[in-house]
């Protein structure tokens, strides 16, 4: 009996509680919606597991100890990992649309107009103004800058934000296309634009280094991702180093994301998970990739007005930086306009230029709540 | 001013700033591009 009872004793059933068990549940439907739903599935199936490991009884998240906390210690909190994802994302990212077009670069920074409106909306739910700040970026729908944010201002908000973020940008196709079509008549949507010049290889040179140098100046805070960012871009277009712009693309890519999932997902404890305020957290984040849309297309409406050569405001949209699923969804919703209509090469600036501005509205965060 | 305001206003035209500013060097560098090598390829030429 003794050696039963000290059985019982050394395993981790009594350690348990029904949140545990709850946090299991959610576990194991984010784990069912990337497998059979392909919702994000690279990162949601490493978060999944993390949310599993991290609320089950042991020692994998103890400060100091556990290797999930190492994990997460020195990949987030040191903010490590996100500057890491965007030198793969800066690898991946041809800015052929947006030097082509510089216009949309400004449409980049329309949409981040809903970053602004969440961060209100958070002060006003009862949430602090770093929390705010966090919550807000999620409206940029970039998960890499959102936990770069949390890891400076309120790393308690990373896991839940960066769910929320990913969660938002997998339903994109969902959220976007409503308002659009609420915001723009038939004949806006019908709008063509001219075709983008093609743009050479040193023009492509040329971008990353006169980004960085400004960004860097203006945002000193948004240098680490931004830095990282236009480091990969130029690795790709330089065409002298195939070897080191694949890795960056692929194996560290991948090696990352998987680090970034787990340890993000064991952020989420129960005791931490189960609180009136997650509800607030995804309610936010709605509004935030909705006002984000609107400011996009609010503010193609307004170029318009000055524009001899119109822009088709469907484009504003993409200014929200989930590449390339926001362009797609523009050029969808203006092909069942005209069919025609070619906008996914238009949307790519706004798009990737979003992905800038979203950056930059991080690093002006720090710099003015740090 | 109260700190919320600030970061609104801060963050907003700090943003527009940075892609205003971008959008300028952008299209300054491809012209200087074109024409480096415009001048690389008469260079060719001759």
């Amino acid at each position: 009996m003794e050696i039963l009872q000290g059985m019982w004793t050394s395993m981790a059933f009594d350690n348990l509680y029904w949140g545990n068990f709850v946090m299991w549940g959610i576990a194991i439907l984010f784990i069912y919606l990337a497998i059979a739903k392909g919702f994000e599935p690279l990162l949601l199936l490493p978060i999944a597991f993390g949310v599993l490991l991290a609320n089950l009884p042991s020692e994998i998240m103890t400060p100091g100890e556990g290797l999930l906390w190492r994990f997460y210690h020195y990949g987030e909190e040191w903010a490590i990992i996100p500057p890491l994802i965007f030198l793969g994302i800066g690898a991946m990212t041809d800015f052929g649309p947006v030097i082509a077009n510089p216009k949309t670069l400004i449409l980049g920074a329309g949409a981040q107009g809903g970053v602004y409106v969440t961060f209100f909306g958070a002060l006003l739910l009862g949430f602090n103004v770093d929390q705010a700040a966090v919550i807000g970026i999620i409206g940029g729908a970039d998960g890499p800058t959102t936990i770069f944010l949390a890891s400076k201002l309120a790393p308690e908000m990373m896991g839940i934000c960066a769910v929320a973020a990913y969660s938002y940008m997998a339903l994109v196709p969902v959220i976007q296309p409503p308002i659009m079509r609420l915001l723009t008549t038939e004949a806006q949507r019908k709008i063509r634009m001219k075709s983008l010049r093609k743009v050479s290889k040193l023009e492509k040179i040329f971008f990353p280094i006169i980004t960085v140098i400004i960004i860097a100046l203006v945002v000193p805070d948004a240098a680490a991702l931004m830095g990282m960012f236009c480091f990969g871009n130029l690795l790709r277009e330089s065409g002298v180093v195939e070897r080191l712009s694949n890795t960056a693309q692929n194996e560290l890519m991948n090696i990352v994301t998987i680090f970034l999932g787990i340890s993000v997902g064991a952020t989420m404890p129960a005791e931490v998970f189960l609180s009136p305020k997650v509800l607030g957290v995804f309610l936010l984040g709605s509004i935030a990739f909705a006002a984000a849309t609107a400011c996009g297309i609010g503010l193609a409406h307004f170029m318009n007005l000055f524009l001899k050569e119109k822009i088709n405001p469907l484009i504003g949209a993409a200014g929200v930086s989930a590449v390339p699923m926001a362009a797609r969804v523009a050029h969808k919703v203006g092909s069942e306009a005209d069919k025609k209509n070619y906008l996914l090469m238009h949307a790519m600036g706004p798009n990737v230029a979003g992905v800038i501005g979203t950056a930059v509205a991080a690093g002006m965060f720090i710099s003015v709540l740090k | 001013m109260s700190l919320p305001l600030t970061t609104f206003i801060t963050g907003l035209s700090g943003v527009f700033i940075v892609m205003v500013f971008l959008q300028i060097m952008v299209t300054l560098s491809s012209k200087l591009a074109i024409a480096l090598e415009r001048k690389k390829e008469t260079e060719k030429q001759n």
